[in-house]
């Protein structure tokens, strides 16, 4: 009975240590890390974006996954090999741009599904920063075609693109109704500046080596400092800093941001805004100031 | 085993449920783990995702099985009252046993848990209470009243074996049905983190509660559970009758822990069989709700996982068509069928060779980068058209080991008898030939009516031709002469090892197959609701998951050791002792 109880045991671990050397020593080691925003400075070299592209394609993107390099039986989608030279031709008999139809195809997935394919790729722009997406289109084009995509000229083309497939904010303002607590507008305050306003990629709330930008808990003290010079109330300011970022952009850094009205409602900025304030002050933002926040929307709509 | 009275032995249960709740709640009430501004808290030298991924796995395992073995039992039960077979009643009586026993060690494990998570993932849980709170009181309650009908079960079988026989199966009845209310609720849980529904996408707070239940995961996994538990509770059924089976002396308890042994192991394959047609519909499911999701899962960074997973279940089939064709010894006449055996090591060889054939051979950018990312030959073994063709192939060489050692010991006396014969064998041959022609026309049709329909159609083959064997054979082999009655008992040990090594395999594919199911979420809590911003947010090696998947299936099967033993030490105690 001994004998057979060690005999037990040891096939017991012997089959687990022999599944573990096969984990270890016949599959890739890799980790799958969060994806991390790639920094694509203005004016960057053809190049030095078609690399960046390429490590999307492979990396963050995903792409591989379903599109071969090179055509194959019964591949998912199409292949990557001379993808820029079919959309080339493709465009020969549409009325839009190659630039154009690459921002689409990435952008609204749906709308050119080539015959025999299914429409199962997930909108690009849910996973890639507008910069990330022209190096993406970059690297498409250069397979067959002259590459006339560059950073960040092609922005206007790509945001077009995107626009007309945006949808309007999913976030009732409903939500955000007079009465509400100022523990309730926070909250909802900091889901917006970590998801949908997605303020947290440029300014995290712990230092970040990779990031330039001033971090969460700094932005109060920004916010002030820069007040105090141009002798504005804080709030106003704020606001002002939110909705018309390239008015004033700090020494050194690049003029990136995007007016927050882009992504969020009026209520949803005034939760971020107080999200903001609490971070290193007392909180004196709340649906009261909705008419401070109406006025600089309508300066920046203006300008 | 001195049994106990049926009120003592419900109190017993429900004291013990009261008990280990009362710790949970009294910790939480304690130290309000729920208070604090921290999103997270770190357990110590292992780190709190290592923890819980092995408590839960831990909870998931012995959970499978006090839900799969009860199925089991109460089928056996019912099959046994109605053909008045002994041998089935004892079986299903020392299952009732097993699962038993099975239910406090869940319990544990689970207050565990449940004390873990609040601690180590305040934010999370706080989050996940808001939105299905109430689902786990309805979990508690369906708890205490599982506990009762369990008791219930348990301690009236020989009081109600001769009269009541028919309540007494209905019992286990409404045992299993607890069990599947149980399964249900959890099952929600986990669809909800991976497939979430019913809340505010930004916000996250709860719009529709009946939404958060009924995701797109829900009811196909909760499906795809109840199989695997099946599955999983006949193996271990399996493999606690092998294991006495190795250990007994007795020639008459070696022939029915042998016959035990045959019977568990052949119901825990039949379901086997319909797993991947589930984890299909899963899979389907997935992709319905998130294309990204359903392709990180299935061919992005878990693609080789996929490779390790073949690996595991051709190996299920090869520990499962060896246990049969030893079996083949042990059947008079059973000789005859000897030369078929080479020919199914090969259908069997072959297609798990290429079924973990991987698709994609480099393992890094630079590799793809250098070598390309398909191999010229390989990469076209590698895609679904060949991986589903070889996947039948090798499950319908094993059913046919298991079709030969039914009819081994026999010989047909029908008059139709050689037609019948060449009937079976042009069903046999028409179905692999039609099986591969699938395959092979697959390669040249688009992606979605191979998907949509032909996978459908190959699947379907498979099973139609199961029936149609089984009903063939029925009539073909009706008042067929026997040539000797199966020598139960007269086994080898090594077959008995073959057929531990089908548990321990499937037990460590539960936990691989856990790990991927929970990492398709990848670095959310609830995806694309609540972020995971601990620093353990991000997927680990291969290597690393296989560590924890051996951890975790060791303990298991150390625990589970540990029950057997208690159970045979019971056994033991001499007339008029007292029970342990």
């Amino acid at each position: 009975m001994k004998s057979g109880f060690s005999k037990l045991v040891l096939l017991i671990i012997g089959l687990s240590v022999f599944y573990t050397y096969v984990g270890l020593y016949f599959l890739p080691q890799s980790e799958s890390l969060p994806p991390v925003v790639i920094e694509i400075k203005e004016g960057i070299d053809q190049d030095e974006l078609l690399k960046i592209g390429e490590d999307i394609l492979f990396g963050k993107g995903q792409c591989m996954v379903c599109h071969p390099n090179k055509p194959e039986p019964g591949m998912r989608s199409p292949a990557i090999a001379g993808i820029g030279a079919v959309m080339y031709e493709r465009v020969q008999s549409m009325d839009i741009t190659e630039e154009e139809y690459i921002f689409q195809a990435l952008v609204d997935t749906k709308a050119y599904i080539p015959e025999g394919f299914s429409p199962i790729m997930p909108p690009s722009q849910k996973l890639l920063t507008e910069g990330e997406l022209i190096a993406v289109a970059a690297l498409l084009q250069s397979k067959g075609s002259d590459v006339t995509i560059s950073f960040p000229e092609s922005l206007p083309a790509l945001r077009k693109s995107m626009g007309s497939t945006e949808k309007k904010p999913v976030v009732a303002s409903a939500k955000i109704s007079k009465g509400i607590s100022q523990a309730e507008l926070l909250k909802i305050g900091k889901d917006m500046y970590d998801d949908k306003g997605a303020c947290i990629d440029c300014h995290p709330a712990e230092p970040d080596p990779d990031v330039e930008f001033p971090i969460l808990t700094a932005l109060l003290g920004e916010v002030e400092k820069h007040a105090e010079e141009k002798g504005k109330d804080t709030e106003e300011f704020l606001f002002e800093a939110l909705v018309n970022p390239g008015a004033y952009v700090a020494e050194g850094m690049d003029d990136i941001m995007p007016a927050t009205q882009e992504s969020l409602s009026p209520e949803e900025i005034i939760a971020v805004s107080a999200y903001i304030q609490s971070k290193g002050g007392k909180v004196t933002i709340s649906l009261d100031s909705l008419p401070t926040l109406t006025k600089e929307l309508e300066k920046a709509g203006g300008q | 085993m001195a049994e106990l009275s049926t009120t003592k032995g419900i109190s017993k249960g429900v004291i013990k449920l009261t008990v280990l709740l009362g710790i949970s709640f009294a910790v939480i009430l304690l130290f309000k783990p729920f208070a604090t501004e921290e999103a997270y808290r770190a357990f110590p030298v292992i780190g709190s995702r290592v923890w819980v991924w092995i408590i839960a796995q831990l909870h998931l395992n012995f959970a499978a099985f006090v839900l799969g073995v009860p199925i089991f039992a109460v089928a056996m039960e019912f099959i046994g009252w109605r053909k008045s077979d002994e041998r089935l009643d004892k079986i299903a009586h020392d299952f009732a046993k097993l699962f038993t026993v099975g239910y406090t060690i869940t319990a544990i494990l689970g207050t565990v848990l449940l004390i873990s998570l609040p601690f180590l993932y305040p934010k999370f849980m706080d989050h996940l209470m808001k939105i299905l709170g109430p689902t786990w009181w309805l979990y508690c309650v369906v708890m205490y009243v599982e506990t009762v009908i369990v008791a219930l079960y348990y301690y009236s079988w020989d009081r109600m074996k001769e009269n009541s026989k028919g309540k007494h199966v209905f019992l286990g009845l409404l045992v299993n049905l607890a069990g599947t209310a149980l399964l249900l609720i959890t099952s929600s849980w986990v669809g909800y983190m991976t497939t979430p529904g019913g809340v505010n996408e930004t916000t996250g707070e709860l719009v529709n509660r009946w939404d958060a239940i009924k995701t797109y995961m829900w009811l196909p996994l909760s499906l795809h559970r109840l199989m695997a538990n099946v599955v999983f509770g006949a193996s271990i059924g399996a493999a606690y009758a092998a294991y006495r089976f190795i250990t007994s002396t007795d020639p008459e308890d070696k022939a029915y822990y042998d016959w035990m042994g045959y019977t568990a192991a052949m119901i825990s394959i039949a379901f086997y069989f319909i797993l991947p047609g589930i984890g299909y519909l899963l899979g389907v499911e997935i992709y319905a709700f998130n294309e990204q999701m359903g392709i990180q899962l299935m061919g992005g960074f878990f693609a080789w996982l996929w490779v390790m997973q073949a690996i595991l279940m051709g190996l299920i089939l090869f520990f499962i068509n060896y246990y049969l064709w030893i079996s083949l010894n042990k059947m008079p006449g059973g000789d005859r069928y000897f030369k078929y055996v080479k020919l199914l090591y090969i259908f069997t060889l072959l297609g798990w060779a290429i079924w973990m054939t991987p698709h994609s051979v480099a393992v890094s950018l630079e590799e793809a980068r250098r070598i390309g990312t398909y191999h010229p030959i390989l990469g076209n073994l590698g895609v679904m058209a060949s991986k589903n063709t070889a996947t039948i192939v090798a499950m319908l060489a094993t059913f046919y080991s298991y079709a030969i050692f039914r009819i081994a010991n026999k010989e047909p006396t029908v008059p139709w008898a050689k037609t019948g014969s060449m009937v079976k064998a042009a069903v046999m041959i028409a179905s692999f030939v039609g099986i591969l022609y699938i395959g092979w026309y697959s390669y040249i049709v688009p992606a979605e009516f191979r998907v949509k329909v032909l996978s459908t159609i190959q699947f379907g083959l498979f099973f139609g031709v199961m029936i149609a064997t089984m009903v063939i054979d029925k009539y073909l082999y009706k008042d067929a002469r026997v040539i000797g009655e199966p020598d139960w008992g007269k086994m080898p040990d090594r077959s008995q090892y073959s057929l531990i090594g089908v548990t321990v395999t499937f037990t460590w594919l539960m936990s691989l197959l856990g790990y991927m199911r929970s990492g398709g979420r990848q670095y959310w809590h609830v995806y694309g609701i609540v972020k995971d911003t601990s620093p353990d947010a991000f997927l680990p090696t291969h290597g690393f998951a296989s560590v924890v998947a051996s951890i975790t299936t060791v303990l298991f099967f150390f625990v589970v050791a540990a029950v057997f033993w208690g159970m045979i030490k019971t056994e033991k105690v001499p007339e008029g002792g007292k029970a342990s």
